[in-house]
């Protein structure tokens, strides 16, 4: 009995008041915070899996505000009946990682989806396309037959929300698009996993990906002289190029990359005049994520392109080739756009000498 | 001269504006002794210059548009919008930004849309012309084309995405800084012709401005006067909105100031009035964006809008009195 309490009770109550103290609890919960466990949730800010008693509990905040927007009690749940539409890229990336593809019956539109499973299942009349987020007929959703809805929340509900619950059809808002953390936003597997009572996969899957994530951060940290980019595009007056917080600027400081933007504040995108951006970044070596795929269609996009020596040296790199598939897998996949934006910046690294979602632009 | 020296005065201004703090002698070498290394001269020749010049063809040529359009109409409220030809510009943009073809997305297409919405439009409204005799039935036509086509561009807004919407949004806010070096030969080629085939008409606007009957009297061919100032003006605004986007209110606002200084119906000083304050109007609007720069980034509409309005309703106001 002595041994019993030693060996498995007393480990069992440090482990789980350790993950209770180690997470942030800032956000608002209203039930039970006292009684309540957050549970293996590192990185996402936008979410969190608590346990109350024996229920587990998914809870999602609004990022804007910071209260809680949904929850969610699993027992409530009947993964095994769950039909999805998804209307977002990163959902069916997320879904495809716990292969789960089949539980999708509706997308937004089909020319966003690089998915082969989902094409197939597009042909064979298994998955419909629904239109854009905000403009769905009510009907549509009904007669598809799915139970679970799933897109990218704006702070506020899905159209027809209400009605749609009524009818037992549960809206997800995902607010991963909204983490500017890639571990934070890869974590978000958890939720797909929570709903689709993949629990154990969803961990596996992101402990993985953490895994070789911070193992490239490591290498990248050691690497010699880091090259300076600039990153972004113009669009009307203005450039726009990613803030000091934002999801790009981690990934090019993990990445140990010089940008010239990293000390800002904000986690979306500063809008800088024309002549300050040509000024402070003409020099750079390479241009990351102009949002095209050739350097004709760069030329035609920003009149301004060839000033730029990363453009004069040929040094403009982009997921454009294979967009939708960078959309669909790159949230859950963090450790490969890290490991391609290490080997274009460094050529000292060559680990794995494979560029999985980057390229450089045609001509 | 006075306002043509302002004008010399105004430019310099604006090319001393901006983001960033560059020298005089940068300045001239920009222009003069071209180093493609220097970050300064290059921001002077293919920023600022071009901006520049851009202000003053803008100014100018929707201030000509808009005179000849008052003349025409014998109505001071007349524009180069009024009768469709601006809405038609900015329809064909949108189809075009819409169709998410690679090329009518990219500049070179959104600029040869835009100029062939102006120039159909103006045929348009050149044809009706040719039916219809009254000068007011051919306004009441021109603001109903300019209606649908907007219309028309509301539907295409609606159903497309948020990044074509946002695309098409921008544009519609104007701006003086899409043009490049290399495009200002052909844009003041074209500016010169269609300023030049103005100068023609002095005396035909000078007879109209007694009214159509005075004018036929005085052996002015009306219909062929119609159509010249309908062709100029599609020339003018189709150029001007396919490098800048929708202007709005300098058409409008403009000529009424200038007949307001120069207190005549001589159209040859109003020809040459319009150009100059025109040209210095859009000058000071842009001055006045580059200086916000640093804080905010107003559209150019934005300017020509606050000051443009408030002038048009002091002429509705002058004119009930």
């Amino acid at each position: 009995m002595f041994r019993f309490l030693v060996y498995f009770f007393i480990p069992t109550v440090c482990g789980t008041s350790f993950i209770s103290c180690s997470n942030d609890s800032s956000k608002q919960i209203p039930h039970s915070k006292e009684k309540s466990v957050s549970l293996y949730v590192k990185y996402a800010k936008n979410f969190k899996i608590i346990l109350e008693g024996d229920e587990q509990i998914l809870v999602l905040f609004d990022p804007t505000s910071g209260k809680v927007e949904q929850r969610f009690n699993q027992s409530e749940l009947k993964p095994e009946k769950i039909k999805i539409v998804a209307l977002s890229s990163t959902h069916i990336g997320m879904i495809h990682v716990l292969n789960a593809d089949n539980l999708i019956c509706g997308v937004s539109n089909m020319i966003y989806v690089a998915n082969k499973v989902f094409k197939v299942n597009f042909e064979a009349g298994l998955v419909k396309e629904y239109g854009e987020e905000n403009n769905i007929p009510l009907e549509n959703l009904v007669s598809s037959g799915a139970n679970l809805v799933l897109y990218s929340g704006f702070g506020k509900e899905f159209p027809h929300q209400k009605q749609l619950e009524k009818l037992g059809i549960v809206c997800l808002a995902n607010y991963d698009w909204r983490e500017n953390h890639p571990l934070g936003k890869a974590e978000w597997i958890k939720v797909f996993g929570f709903f689709l009572g993949k629990e154990k996969e969803a961990n596996d899957y992101f402990d993985k990906i953490e895994k070789e994530y911070l193992n490239l951060v490591e290498e990248a940290s050691k690497l010699k002289t880091s090259k300076s980019i600039i990153s972004g595009n113009v669009i009307g007056d203005l450039w726009y190029a990613p803030s000091g917080d934002s999801y790009n600027s981690v990934l090019f400081r993990d990445a140990n990359i010089k940008y010239n933007y990293s000390e800002t504040d904000g986690t979306g995108s500063l809008a800088i005049p024309l002549e300050q951006i040509l000024k402070e970044n003409k020099g750079c070596a390479f241009w990351i994520n102009p949002g095209t795929e050739t350097f004709q269609k760069l030329r035609k996009m920003n009149s301004k392109a060839a000033l730029f020596n990363a453009f004069k040296n040929k040094n403009v790199y982009c997921y454009s080739q294979k967009g939708n598939y960078f959309w669909e897998m790159s949230a859950v996949e963090p450790q490969k756009v890290l490991s391609d934006l290490i080997q274009i910046t460094h050529p000292d690294f060559n680990v794995h000498n494979k560029m999985y979602f980057y390229s450089k632009l045609n001509e | 001269m006075i306002c043509f020296f302002a004008i010399i005065l105004f430019a310099f201004l604006h090319l001393f504006s901006g983001t960033i703090q560059i020298s005089f002698s940068d300045f001239i070498n920009g222009l003069f002794k071209y180093d493609s290394e220097n970050v300064n001269q290059i921001i002077v020749r293919n920023f600022r210059l071009p901006r520049m010049m851009m202000a003053i063809v803008s100014g100018a040529g929707l201030s000509v548009a808009g005179l000849l359009m008052q003349n025409l109409f014998n109505n001071p409220l007349a524009g180069p919008n009024i009768l469709g030809i601006s809405t038609g510009s900015s329809l064909f943009v949108a189809f075009s930004i819409m169709s998410g073809i690679p090329f009518f997305v990219s500049d070179i297409g959104i600029i040869a849309s835009a100029l062939i919405g102006a120039m159909l439009f103006g045929l348009i409204i050149l044809a009706f012309s040719l039916f219809t005799k009254s000068h007011s039935s051919l306004l009441l036509i021109g603001i109903m084309i300019g209606s649908f086509s907007g219309a028309l561009v509301s539907i295409l807004q609606s159903v497309s995405d948020a990044q074509e919407l946002k695309i098409f949004t921008i544009w519609a806010m104007g701006s003086l800084q899409q043009v490049e070096f290399g495009q200002l030969f052909l844009i003041q080629t074209i500016f010169i012709i269609g300023v030049g085939l103005t100068f023609l008409l002095i005396r035909a606007m000078n007879a109209l401005v007694l009214g159509s009957n005075q004018a036929s009297l005085l052996g002015i061919n009306i219909r062929m006067v119609r159509i010249l100032v309908i062709g100029i003006t599609s020339i003018l605004t189709g150029l001007i909105t396919a490098f800048c986007g929708p202007i709005a209110f300098v058409g409008l606002a403009v000529p009424n100031l200038v007949k307001i200084i120069f207190k005549t119906q001589n159209h040859k000083v109003l020809i040459l009035g319009s150009i100059a304050i025109g040209a210095i109007f859009m000058l000071i609007c842009d001055i006045f964006v580059q200086l916000l720069d640093k804080y905010i980034h107003l559209p150019i509409n934005a300017i020509t809008s606050m000051l443009g309005a408030p002038f048009i309703v002091f002429i509705i106001l002058k004119k009930l009195k």
